[in-house]
């Protein structure tokens, strides 16, 4: 008895959570803000999928509580729903009786429609307690699902969304295929997916999901770019010739953002192998980056340079600058540890940026104004000339590639040479590292030097994309993005980089709405995998064992 | 002339005097231990011959030469090696990548001979040579604490407190096995606060308190000295 009554207050107050988590996106402006895009076009928008998806999530939760006694899991996470759908019921009755908005901005008529599902704020009491026991309940039936179904509905639920979310975006790609544009446009609706889209999507992913699920799991399912012989030069191949029809198939858009998330693949390399292999704490990365930049930037503007080289002259230059500035600000730090390094390191970053806005450099830098003018990679310019319809953002997405590529060949050798090893022996023990023989600071600073490098070339690259710069551009904003987006990854993945740069850049810059909230989301992101995934998208073999030792026993041979 | 040589070592931290004019001798071929109690200075006596710590007066020096011209990690390419305090394991990496980072300091790559005089001392490894060194037993990890530092083929081979936490089977077993390497050509300067055992296995032992050494023997007599039954071996 003592269990079930704690079972019913658990779920109870999983429901004041879930109601708690609604309120706060609301009152943010967050239910507003996507209230215009249409999952499935005239069906469903995504502020519902927020608050549906919020009271299905937290149902669910509540529901495997229980998992063994049906009746009292499906009621445990009605209980769920039904207490956070009333509790943010209620906020559309209290603002229709006393004016909230003097206080919250948010809280707008407009939020209320959207809260009680267009009726009114009593009746939309009752619907949101009703939707939410739904979701509650749902969550529990399909938690009976297993196998490939299971499997094929979290796919579809997942690939409608983000299709769904991404309507717009495949309409202006798809659109500039001209004729061939008939091939997709039937699966979108004016706004949003059309039926025929979703019943498309659901047809793909549960014949996927049951072709793979035919198949017996193999033994530690190795990828099939692990995979020895024809096949894994087959898999390569077709990545690689995918890669480079993205910026004539995907369009301007996609390139651009693609542009920005190779930049940040750089940085997360370098932010990879400081933090990742070494264990060294950085918050002032941006610094490389506006080196990098500015160097470009100083040698190759007309505006700032007598003579004007052009980009691949001035590139190498922006490596060199770079890592002078990492060598030199790093002497004073390499005995320092852990957060002391962060904070001196944080500094440094900013007193870059404050330098690059100042007058005092005014006539050589630009100041506020920044440096125009900057020289693009020749071959990027070339190319937008030779094919006809090429964007910059189109071509310039091939440097990128190739810069990618080559860091992260860099990245993987180095890694697994005698350096990568004196890393990560550095990183668990520094005293036992050096009675191993390793030299701390060499091996320090050749991280050091790397990393600059990587921030330095991502620099170099942005100046060229967007032909300027200008000293706002680099914020500490930058160096927690590249922090981010290995923490999501998974710290020391070259993989989890790639996963980390996509999610947190490239998702955003994609959705635009999601760039006011981008904070709430990096930090709601955060401590979600902490919890639910503390190694990362795509976690490297080292982190893998630490979070599942268990999992690790050896095959005890006696 | 020999091997490793303290003489009149003064090692601070900060304005900490931890040790406090300690001399000291270790012959070729000796296993010789450090006896103290908790704090007594042990651990900062290997961290200064080590070059970890330096001292501010006095000098350490290896078969004649002085070390303090070394840094930290050039120590071990002259030759001496360190099981640390608490075994120092890197914990993330496999027990062969462990082995590995050991011969970090080794000029050539045939670590074959050494793996299979390892894997004969402490068959246990060789089973679980693959698995992550952080999950293995308090006792397995000394083992390859011990077996990482054979890796670099040392001349001296400094231990700190290996019978630290470990049962008193595992403890013989240990004690057995230093024996072993030492009878194999290693000399071995031994720190422990288990003296009865470490002082069965060595020939000579030190006795640190405070930072200063007030006593230095035979193995032998030390064992039959009335303070250092009392203060160490629980004898009334
Ligand atoms: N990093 C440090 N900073 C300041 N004082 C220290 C530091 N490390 C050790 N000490 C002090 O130096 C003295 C000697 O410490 P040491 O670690 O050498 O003792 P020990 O004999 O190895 O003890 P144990 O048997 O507990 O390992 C102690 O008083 C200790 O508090
Ligand atoms: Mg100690």
């Amino acid at each position: 008895m003592e269990k079930e009554k704690s079972f019913w207050r658990i779920a109870f107050e999983r429901g004041l959570v879930a109601g708690v988590i609604l309120l706060l996106i609301s009152l943010i402006g967050m239910l507003e803000a996507f209230k215009g895009r249409e999952i499935i076009g005239g069906l469903f928008t995504m502020s519902q999928v927020l608050i549906v998806g919020t009271l299905y999530l937290t149902g669910a939760a509540s529901g495997k509580l229980a998992q063994n006694n049906l009746r009292q899991s499906a009621l445990g996470a009605m209980l769920t729903g039904a207490v956070g759908g009333f509790t943010t019921g209620l906020l559309p009755i209290i603002g229709t009786l006393v004016n909230l908005r003097s206080v919250l901005l948010n809280a707008s008529p407009e939020l209320y429609k959207i809260l009680s599902f267009g009726t009114g704020p009593y009746l939309g009491l009752v619907v949101l307690t009703i939707v939410g026991a739904l979701s509650g309940l749902a969550a529990v039936l399909l938690n009976l699902v297993k196998g490939w179904p299971r499997q094929a509905i979290n796919n579809s639920l997942v690939a409608i969304i983000m299709l769904g979310l991404l309507a717009d975006l495949f309409r202006v790609t798809i659109e500039q295929w001209g004729n061939l544009s008939v091939l997709l446009s039937w699966m979108l609706a004016i706004k949003g997916l059309s039926y025929a889209g979703v019943a498309a999507i659901l047809a793909v992913t549960f014949g996927l999901s049951y072709l793979k699920g035919r198949k017996p799991a193999q033994a530690g399912s190795v990828s099939i770019f692990q995979q020895k012989g024809p096949k894994k030069y087959a898999a390569w191949l077709a990545a690689g010739i995918g890669l480079l029809l993205v910026p004539p198939i995907l369009g301007v858009y996609f390139s651009e953002v693609l542009d920005n998330v190779g930049i940040y693949i750089l940085m997360g390399l370098g932010m990879n192998i400081l933090l990742g292999y070494t264990g060294m704490f950085n918050l002032g990365f941006v610094a490389y980056y506006a080196l990098g930049a500015y160097t470009v930037g100083v040698l190759t503007s007309p505006e700032t340079s007598a003579n004007p080289i052009p980009w691949i002259a001035a590139m190498p230059v922006a490596l060199l600058v770079a890592i002078i500035a990492g060598v030199v600000l790093s002497i004073p730090v390499l005995r320092m540890r852990g957060d002391y390094l962060g904070i001196v390191t944080l500094g440094f970053g900013e007193i870059i940026r404050i330098l690059a806005g100042s007058d005092l450099l005014k006539p050589w830098i630009g100041g506020a104004n920044g440096i125009t003018q900057i020289a693009r990679p020749g071959i990027a310019l070339w190319l937008t000339k030779a094919v006809p319809g090429f964007q910059i953002q189109q071509t310039v997405y091939y440097v990128i590639l190739f810069f990618v590529i080559v860091g992260i060949f860099l990245s993987i050798r180095l890694r697994d040479s005698r350096q990568g090893r004196a890393w990560m022996a550095i990183r668990e023990d520094e005293d036992v590292a050096q009675a191993m023989g390793i030299d701390l600071v060499n091996v320090k600073l050749l991280a050091v030097i790397v990393s600059s490098a990587l921030g330095g070339l991502a620099g170099a690259l942005f100046a060229g994309r967007l032909s300027s710069t200008y000293p706002q551009s680099y914020t500490l904003m930058v160096s927690l993005n590249a922090l981010c987006l290995i923490i999501v990854g998974g710290m020391g993945s070259i993989p989890g980089v790639v996963a980390g740069s996509l999610a947190l850049v490239g998702l955003p810059d994609l959705l635009r709405e999601f760039g006011e909230f981008r904070m709430l989301v990096y930090g709601a992101l955060l401590v979600v995998m902490m919890l639910v995934k503390p190694e990362g998208l795509l976690p490297a073999e080292a982190a893998k064992r630490e979070f599942h030792t268990e999992e690790n026993a050896p095959a005890a041979a006696d | 002339m020999a091997m490793l040589e303290l003489e009149n070592v003064h090692t601070y931290y900060g304005n900490i005097h931890a040790l406090k004019g300690i001399s000291m001798k270790v012959e070729k071929g000796e296993i010789v231990t450090l006896i103290g109690a908790n704090g007594a200075g042990k651990t900062t006596t290997l961290r200064t011959i080590t070059g970890i710590l330096r001292p501010r007066e006095g000098k350490v020096t290896l078969n004649g030469e002085d070390l303090s011209q070394f840094k930290a990690h050039e120590i071990v390419y002259k030759g001496v090696s360190m099981v640390p305090e608490g075994r120092g394991i890197f914990g993330r990496l496999t027990v062969s990548e462990n082995l590995d980072m050991g011969a970090y300091s080794r000029k050539d790559k045939n670590f074959a001979p050494d793996l299979e005089r390892i894997f004969n001392l402490f068959p246990r490894l060789k089973e679980r040579r693959s698995q992550v060194a952080g999950t293995l037993s308090g006792g397995e990890q000394q083992m390859l604490a011990m077996a990482r530092a054979l890796m670099a083929r040392p001349q001296l081979i400094l231990m700190d407190e290996p019978s630290m936490g470990l049962a008193p089977v595992l403890v013989e077993a240990i004690f057995d096995t230093i024996v072993q390497i030492n009878k194999e050509g290693t000399t071995v300067l031994l720190v422990e606060q288990n003296a009865l055992m470490a002082l069965s296995i060595a020939s000579r032992g030190y006795v640190l308190q405070t930072g200063t050494i007030v006593l230095h023997d035979t193995a032998e007599n030390l064992k039959k000295n009335e303070m250092v039954q009392k203060a160490y071996l629980g004898m009334e």
